[in-house]
């Protein structure tokens, strides 16, 4: 294949694009890798949710009155604990990827069964975790998602830098020379990849540099528009928030609604059900609703105190805007499938393009180490290091669910484990280069993913009859298998 | 439709494989043939995807199939590859490069500098430059009558894309003069049209 203006990229224009690409990947190189590999395992992250409490009740269908009585009980349950009404309430209703239903009253969240009873505590700390490791990098807040946003643009960066850097582009579009020497093997592969995935590479990088620089965007863009109303920012979009008024007021009736719902629009799915400041005379209520066949993430359908569905926010048929940024989300986070098997393969196809993206930014990185062994210029403890990140980030990540399935689990000392282990590493490696330092992390990883998945066992045997629960510990230990498999290899053909 | 659409696809993917084998045995007329037929073949096969997966979404659900599939392919005939005995070339000796301890120190410095003002050109002012063009963008959009959701939705999707691509600027291997020069000069003129568009900046510029 011919493309014949790309490879006719005048010579000095490509690598000095490559120079560019190559400050890129620098700059970006460990925290990237940090984004992308926990990005690649939160695309399961209702099924760890799941594995993680595996005895919770599930069901397809919540009944409207069970959802009406589950949110009088939390409001109540809150009232009782607090002395006061939460600020936020909202109902997590099932559906058949994640067939539970929970509530959340401000910071506190419940399972429910159902007939509407609240039966558990939501605690799912390894997927919390991974939450805070994806979306904040674990920094606080605003600070963490825009660094995270800051990834999002030096991958787009490098996609865009890449794509005008490889004139051969079309030319090599099926060369993958596994076979051959080091540097033709990690270059085609780190090629090869990328460009296949390019689409894919392009939307994760500019939706998620899109979504972590929201906040930032809006706080300039309010400030100079909108008389520094940083939240009415996004309202034409998202709608605005409900103006509080703390008269009390009954509950507004969520079962009259879904009922409602149900009549009006018999092929949507309800999904949640907001509360802003509940049960007050300024209480905002709205249904959020799946379309199906449709990318964007929902719409939500505001309603009153007797249920009855008064507007329609139109992220579905609204604005070009409005329908854009709600399809943002779905794209960045692979959850477009629909039902059991739909939503399944899609999540597969992007936990592969994102091992994939993950093996790019691992092989870009090795390019540039080889390349400056072969000027001369070995970096011998860089090289360590580098590899320290690569391994040491997924053993940090198995070190940490260990501590959860022992039962230590709170989210500050998960996260703080996580960079103690990780940094430890690459103090390892500092320290000693010369060390097998990849083939132990990878032993260490296997062998707590193996106690991972005995301890779950002995803990939840009883539910291993639910196919989500075989199946997530059936990857940890098919997880664990590839890493024993690769200590193994890499020590017998005398890698270092 | 499922099953047309993964068909059509496959094929698209397989015609263009054919164009590639082709090309590399110096047959032009049928590579040109195949990669035409390829790539109609493939956006061809959007329309079922689109007929059971929606409009939008379906687009959505062929691409990715096509992206899984192709690096499934690519895969595939990498490891082929490997099975295949090749005679090795000897490995280039690296180079050693003399470099004393004096020229690295006399580097060092300008050097140092260099990389400090990519990294400021790249990363503050970049951004800078980016938010005030998504500024002038907004105030575009509102003079053209846009609605107000399309206007926040163009600035929130034009700021991170501008910035990407000032950051490829900035780290551009070229003349840190000129790089500088360009970014500095667009964020100059992108005050200025602010200003001058009636748009006031307080606590931006």
């Amino acid at each position: 294949m011919r493309f014949p203006v790309w490879s006719k990229l005048p010579a000095r224009f490509v690598a000095r694009m490559l120079s560019s690409h190559a400050a890129l990947g620098l700059a970006a190189s460990a925290l990237l890798y940090i984004v992308c590999v926990s990005g690649t395992v939160m695309v399961f992250h209702q099924e760890f949710a799941r594995w993680e409490q595996p005895a919770i009740a599930e069901f397809e269908h919540a009944a409207p009155d069970a959802v009406q009585a589950a949110a009088l009980t939390a409001l109540e349950r809150t009232l009782a604990t607090t002395g006061e009404k939460p600020h936020f309430l909202y109902l997590s209703l099932p559906l058949a990827d994640m067939p539970r239903m929970t509530v959340t009253a401000d910071d506190v969240s419940w399972y429910v069964n159902a007939q509407g009873e609240l039966i558990d505590k939501v605690s799912h700390d390894w997927t919390e975790f991974l939450v805070k490791l994806h979306f904040y990098l674990t920094l606080p807040g605003v600070w963490g998602l825009t660094l995270v946003g800051i990834m999002g643009i030096l991958l787009l960066g490098l996609v865009l830098s890449g794509l005008f850097a490889h004139p051969r582009l079309f030319r090599d579009a099926f060369k993958l020379r596994l076979g051959s020497g080091r540097r033709l093997r990690e270059t085609d592969i780190h090629n090869r990849l990328s460009v296949w995935a390019t689409p894919f590479h392009l939307v994760i990088a500019f939706t998620g540099a899109a979504i972590g620089l929201g906040s930032v965007v809006a706080l300039v863009m309010a400030s100079t528009f909108m008389d520094s109303n940083t939240e009415s920012f996004y309202a034409p979009i998202f709608g605005a928030a409900a103006v509080e008024n703390s008269q009390p007021a009954p509950l507004a009736d969520a079962s009259a609604a879904l009922n409602n719902l149900a009549e009006q629009y018999p092929n949507l799915n309800p999904w949640y059900v907001n509360f802003a400041h509940p049960a007050t005379v300024g209480q905002g209520a709205e249904l959020l609703v799946k379309f199906p066949n449709a990318l964007l993430y929902g719409d939500e359908f505001e309603f009153n105190q007797a249920g009855e569905l008064t507007h329609k926010l139109g992220l579905s048929d609204g604005f070009a805007g409005q329908q854009i940024v709600a399809a943002l989300y779905p794209l960045h986070f692979g959850s477009f499938g629909t039902g059991v098997i739909g939503s399944l393969l899609v999540k597969l196809a992007y936990a592969v393009l994102g091992i994939a993206l993950c093996v790019v930014i691992v092989s870009g990185i090795n390019i540039w180490l080889l390349k400056r062994r072969q000027r001369g210029h070995p970096a011998p403890r860089l090289e360590a290091v580098w590899r320290a990140i690569v391994w040491g980030t997924l053993t940090a990540m198995a070190v940490v669910l260990l501590i959860e399935a022992l039962g230590f689990g709170a989210i500050a000392g998960l996260i703080t484990v996580f960079w103690v282990v990780l940094v430890l590493a690459i103090v390892l490696a500092v320290i000693f280069p010369r060390w097998q330092l990849t083939a132990g992390l990878q032993w260490l990883a296997a062998l707590m993913l193996l106690t991972i998945v005995v301890l779950h066992f002995v803990r939840f045997s009883g539910a291993y009859d639910r196919p989500v629960v075989v199946s997530v510990s059936g990857c940890f230990l098919l997880f664990a298998g590839w890493l024993m498999w690769r200590a193994r290899y890499r020590k017998r053909v005398g890698f270092k | 439709m499922i099953f047309i659409a993964t068909l059509l696809t496959s094929l698209g993917l397989l015609l263009l494989w054919q164009a590639w084998r082709t090309g590399r045995n110096k047959y032009k007329q049928q590579q040109i043939s195949y990669r035409i037929a390829g790539w109609v073949t493939l956006f061809v096969s959007m329309i079922p995807w689109m007929m059971a997966g929606g409009n939008d979404r379906g687009v959505a659900l062929g691409i990715t199939f096509l992206l899984v599939l192709a690096l499934a392919g690519v895969l595939l005939l990498g490891w082929r590859d490997t099975r295949r005995q090749r005679p090795r070339k000897k490995p280039k000796p690296a180079i050693e490069k003399s470099i004393t301890a004096r020229d690295e120190s006399a580097k060092a410095l300008p050097l140092f500098a260099r990389r400090s003002c990519t990294f400021l050109l790249a990363g503050p002012v970049a951004f800078f430059v980016a938010l005030l063009l998504g500024i002038n963008l907004f105030a575009l959009a509102e003079y053209l009558g846009w609605s107000l959701a399309n206007q926040v939705a163009a600035a929130f999707l034009f700021v991170p894309f501008a910035w990407a691509l000032l950051s490829v600027w900035a780290t551009y291997d070229t003349r840190l003069r000129y790089r500088s020069s360009v970014l500095i000069g667009l964020l100059l003129l992108s005050s200025l049209v602010s200003v001058v568009g009636g748009v006031i900046l307080p606590g931006v510029v």
